[in-house]
C-alpha cells in the first residue's frame, strides 16, 4: 500500500531518518555566539603552550554551545594529521585539528550519546598515553600469555 | 552488603582500564560543572571514597524524578553513579516489596549508621499522615525515623524541595517539603520538576567526592541553580532588541524570537536548563518553542499562571477596575453637585473670598 | 518551604496592584468628573473669536515655550522636556510594559474576537539610555528647585514626594533588569511595588496635571479666544 502512495508518503523508517538529518541539519544553523570567543581562547591557550608549555582544556559542555558554533569550530579548525578512536564504555574520539597542538577530545557513551566534549591544548592528550597501572597489568597479562605458549611449546616437544 | 568495593577495583573487575576510568572522571568532572582543570583531585577523591550507601525514599511524587535519572539500560553516567554508590533501597526500582524491603532498609540503616546518603523525592502529607503510606509506614514517620541516622539528605524534584505540585493552592493535603520536618541534619535541595538528570547526578557526585557541595539561600547547590535561565538564553539577544513572540505560531515564534510575552519565566528561574540542556545537551523548553515555567522555583504553580509575563497583574483586577470607574464616577458627581450648591449658597449669601481662602486647601 | 522574595513579588502582582488600581481609577475618574461637572460660569457676552477652535489649538500649542522663556530657564524647560519624554518612552516602548498594559486595556476578555493592540517595542539600548536621560534631568530639576530661594520657598511636600514617586519606578526598574546588586527577584518586586505606590498618591498629587492638563489648556485657550486675544 506505501507502495502505491509513492513518494507521497514516507514509510515510518524513512521519514523519522530524514527528520533526524533534517532536524541535525536545521540545528548546525543555530549559533550562541559563542563561537568566536572560544576561538580566542583557544589562540591564547596556543600561545601560552609555546611560551610557557602550560596545557589547558576547554570544556564545551559548561558554556552556551549549539550545533551552529560547532559548524563555526569546525569550519576554522580542521581535521588534522592523527585520528585516535579509544574503545572503552564507549567510544572516544581524540584528534588533532589541523591547528597542530589544538585536540578535540568527545566522549561517547554505549549508545552512541555524547558524554562530554573538550578541546584540549597540549602536545600530547594524556588520554592517549598508556597509564602506569594499565601497563603493570598488561606485564602481567604478557608473562601469562608467554608462560602458556611455553607450556604448549614443552607439550609439543615432549609428544 | 557488607563488601563494597572502591569504584577503581568495580570498574576493574568489570573490565574497565584505567584510561577508561579516566574517561569517566572527565565526564563525571563535566557533569558536576567543575572546570576541566579539577579533574585530577576528582581522579583522586574517587579511588579514595569508600562507596556511600544511598537511601532512596519515595513520598508523595509522580515518580517523574525516578524516571529522569534512570534513563537509560546501557552503562551511562548515570548508571556508574548508581555502581559507585550502594543503593541499598529504592521501593520503585528494588525487586523486594513489603516487609522484606523494610527489613532491608532498616538493616542498611543500622550497618551505615550516621554515614548514609539519604535520598528524598515527592512532599510529605502532614494534614492526615495516612494520605501516605508505604508497606503501613506514614511518610511522616519514615522520614523522620530514616533521617535520624543519615549523614545528609537530598531533596529531589520541587515536591522534596519546596513542596511541589501537591503544596499548590490549595493543598489539600497539607504537603510540606522534607526542609520543613527536618530541621537537624544537612540539607541539599536539587529542585525541577523533574530536574535535569546530569544535574542530579551531579550533585550526587559531588557528595561522593567532595562532600556537601556550596548552597544558595534556598538550599540549592549554586553550580547548578546560580545563574537565572535569562542570564544564559540564547534567545536573549532578541529580548535586548525588543523582538518578541507574540502567539505560539506567529512569525516571531517561527524566527525563534523571546517568550517574554508568552509568559516565560526565565528572568526568576535560577537553573542550568540553557547551558546544560535535556537529553544529554539536545535541547531546553525555550529552545524548542516554548516558555520557561519557573519549575526549579517555590510555588511555581502559583505564580500567577504559565502564559501571564512577569509583569502583567496575576489577580483579577479587571472587574476591580471596572467597578472603580463606576464608583469613581458616582462620586465625583456627588462631589461636584455639593460643591455647586456650596457655591450658589455663598453667591446668594454674598460672601467675600480673599487671598488666604485660595491658599486653604479643602 | 517559601521564596520569601517570590512571595512578595506575588502579592505586588496580586493584592497590591488590586488596591493601587482601585484608588487610582477611582480617584482619577472621581476628580475629572468633579472638574467636568462644575463646570465654569456662564458667559453672556457675545464671542469676539472662537472659544473652541482656540481652546483646542492651545492644547497643542501650549506644548512649544513661548519666546524666551527656555533662555530664561533652560534647565526647568530642557529638563522638564528631557524628564517627560524619557519617562514616556521608558513607559510605553520596553517590551514587558507593552504586554502589561495590552492586557490591562484590551478588550478580548469580552469581545473574543477583539484586536489585542501591541506596538513594537524599542531594544535596552534605547530604553536604558532614556531612563538614564530621565533620571539626570530629575536630579537636575530638583537642584534648580533647592538652589533658587523663591523655587525653595513655592515647593509644598506634594512637589518632593512626587519627584521621590517617579524616580523611584525608573531607578528600580533600571536596577532590576541590569541585575546591578540585590537579589533579582526581590528588585523586581521593588520596582512593582513603587509604581503602586505612584499609582496610590496620583490623584492626590500634582500627578494629576497628566490628565488635567487637556482641560486646562483648553479653558486657557477658550477664555482667550472668547475674547479675541492670543493665547
Amino acid at each position: 500500500m506505501f507502495d502505491l502512495l509513492g513518494d507521497v508518503v514516507k514509510t515510518p523508517n524513512e521519514t523519522f531518518a530524514n527528520g533526524a538529518d533534517h532536524m541535525a541539519e536545521i540545528l548546525s544553523f543555530v549559533g550562541t555566539g559563542n563561537a568566536d570567543p572560544v576561538l580566542r581562547e583557544i589562540r591564547h591557550a596556543l600561545s601560552q603552550l609555546l611560551e610557557h608549555g602550560t596545557e589547558s582544556t576547554i570544556d564545551l559542555g559548561a558554556i552556551p554551545f549549539a550545533g551552529g558554533d560547532e559548524r563555526i569550530l569546525n569550519e576554522v579548525l580542521g581535521d588534522g594529521e592523527v585520528r585516535a578512536t579509544l574503545t572503552t564504555m564507549g567510544e572516544s574520539l581524540v584528534q588533532e585539528t589541523s591547528i597542530p597542538g589544538v585536540w578535540r577530545v568527545d566522549h561517547f557513551d554505549e549508545k552512541g550519546e555524547t558524554q562530554s566534549r573538550f578541546i584540549e591544548v597540549t602536545y600530547m592528550p594524556e588520554i592517549l598515553k598508556t597509564q602506569r597501572q594499565d601497563a603493570e597489568l598488561g606485564l602481567e597479562s604478557l608473562t601469562e600469555r608467554l608462560a602458556a605458549r611455553d607450556e604448549k611449546n614443552n607439550k609439543k616437544g615432549d609428544s | 552488603m557488607a563488601n563494597k568495593p572502591m569504584l577503581p577495583e568495580l570498574m576493574k573487575a568489570h573490565g574497565v582500564s584505567r584510561r577508561g576510568f579516566l574517561k569517566y572522571c572527565a565526564s563525571l568532572t563535566s557533569l558536576m560543572a567543575l572546570s576541566p582543570a579539577m579533574m585530577p583531585r576528582v581522579a583522586h577523591a574517587l579511588e579514595n571514597a569508600p562507596r556511600p550507601s544511598v537511601i532512596w525514599l519515595s513520598f508523595q511524587e509522580c515518580t517523574g524524578c525516578t524516571e529522569s535519572i534512570t534513563r537509560s539500560h546501557a552503562p551511562t553516567i548515570e548508571d556508574l553513579i548508581f555502581n559507585a554508590v550502594s543503593l541499598d533501597y529504592h521501593h520503585t526500582l528494588q525487586a523486594a516489596s513489603g516487609h522484606q524491603a523494610e527489613a532491608a532498609r532498616e538493616q542498611a540503616m543500622k550497618d551505615n549508621w550516621g554515614k548514609y546518603v539519604l535520598v528524598v523525592d515527592g512532599s510529605i502529607p502532614i494534614k492526615d499522615e495516612g494520605f501516605s503510606c508505604i508497606a503501613g509506614i506514614s511518610n511522616l514517620q519514615m522520614l523522620k525515623d530514616t533521617a535520624e541516622g543519615a549523614a545528609a539528605i537530598v531533596s529531589v524534584g520541587t515536591c522534596a524541595a519546596f513542596g511541589g505540585i501537591p503544596h499548590a493552592n490549595p493543598n489539600p493535603t497539607g504537603a510540606v517539603a522534607v526542609s520543613e520536618i527536618i530541621k537537624d541534619k544537612p540539607i541539599i535541595n536539587v529542585p525541577g520538576c523533574p530536574p535535569i538528570p546530569v544535574v542530579m547526578t551531579g550533585v550526587l557526585a559531588h557528595i561522593l567526592t567532595f562532600g556537601i557541595p556550596e548552597l544558595d539561600e534556598l538550599g540549592r547547590p549554586k553550580a547548578f541553580y546560580g545563574e537565572t535561565i535569562h542570564d544564559r538564553c540564547y534567545r536573549r539577544p532578541f529580548y535586548d532588541k525588543g523582538m518578541f513572540a507574540e502567539g505560539f505560531d506567529d512569525e516571531g515564534a517561527r524566527e525563534g524570537w523571546c517568550l517574554y510575552k508568552l509568559g516565560c519565566k526565565g528572568p526568576t528561574t535560577k537553573s542550568v536548563c540553557a547551558t546544560v540542556k535535556w537529553n544529554n545537551g539536545t535541547s531546553f523548553p525555550i529552545e524548542a518553542g516554548h516558555p520557561c515555567l519557573g519549575c526549579t522555583e517555590p510555588d511555581f504553580w502559583d505564580n500567577g499562571g504559565f502564559y501571564k509575563p512577569l509583569s502583567v497583574p496575576a489577580g483579577d483586577y479587571r472587574k476591580l477596575g471596572l467597578a472603580a470607574v463606576g464608583a469613581g464616577a458616582v462620586a465625583g458627581a456627588a462631589g461636584a453637585v455639593l460643591a455647586r450648591a456650596g457655591k450658589s449658597k455663598a453667591a446668594a449669601a454674598h460672601e467675600n473670598v480673599d487671598a488666604h481662602d485660595l491658599e486653604k486647601k479643602s | 518551604m517559601n521564596n520569601p522574595n517570590f512571595d512578595l513579588l506575588m502579592w505586588a502582582r496580586g493584592p497590591g496592584f488590586d488596591i493601587a488600581l482601585i484608588i487610582f481609577v477611582a480617584g482619577v475618574v472621581l476628580r475629572i468628573v468633579e472638574i467636568v461637572i462644575l463646570g465654569r460660569k456662564k458667559d453672556l457676552a457675545p464671542a469676539k473669536g472662537s472659544p473652541v477652535g482656540q481652546g483646542i489649538k492651545t492644547i497643542f500649542s501650549r506644548s512649544i515655550p513661548r519666546k524666551g522663556l527656555v533662555q530664561y530657564a533652560p534647565i526647568t524647560y530642557i529638563g522638564g522636556y528631557i524628564f517627560h519624554i524619557g519617562f514616556f518612552v521608558a513607559f510605553f516602548f520596553f517590551g514587558a510594559h507593552i504586554v502589561f498594559l495590552d492586557e490591562l486595556l484590551s478588550f478580548s476578555q469580552w469581545w473574543p474576537d477583539a484586536i489585542s493592540f501591541q506596538w513594537p517595542a524599542f531594544g535596552r539600548v534605547i530604553i536604558e539610555s532614556a531612563v538614564a536621560l530621565s533620571v539626570l534631568a530629575m536630579i537636575a530639576l530638583m537642584y534648580t528647585r533647592l538652589s533658587d530661594p523663591v523655587r525653595k520657598a513655592l515647593s509644598t511636600f506634594d512637589d518632593y514626594l512626587v519627584w521621590v514617586l517617579s524616580i523611584l519606578p525608573m531607578v528600580t526598574g533600571y536596577i532590576a533588569v541590569n541585575k546591578l546588586f540585590g537579589d533579582p527577584v526581590f528588585m523586581m518586586a521593588l520596582h512593582i511595588l513603587s509604581v503602586e505606590l505612584l499609582m496610590i498618591a496620583f490623584p492626590f498629587t500634582k500627578l494629576m496635571h497628566a490628565f488635567t492638563f487637556v482641560m486646562a489648556r483648553y479653558y486657557n485657550g477658550s477664555i482667550q479666544g472668547r475674547k479675541g486675544a492670543e493665547s
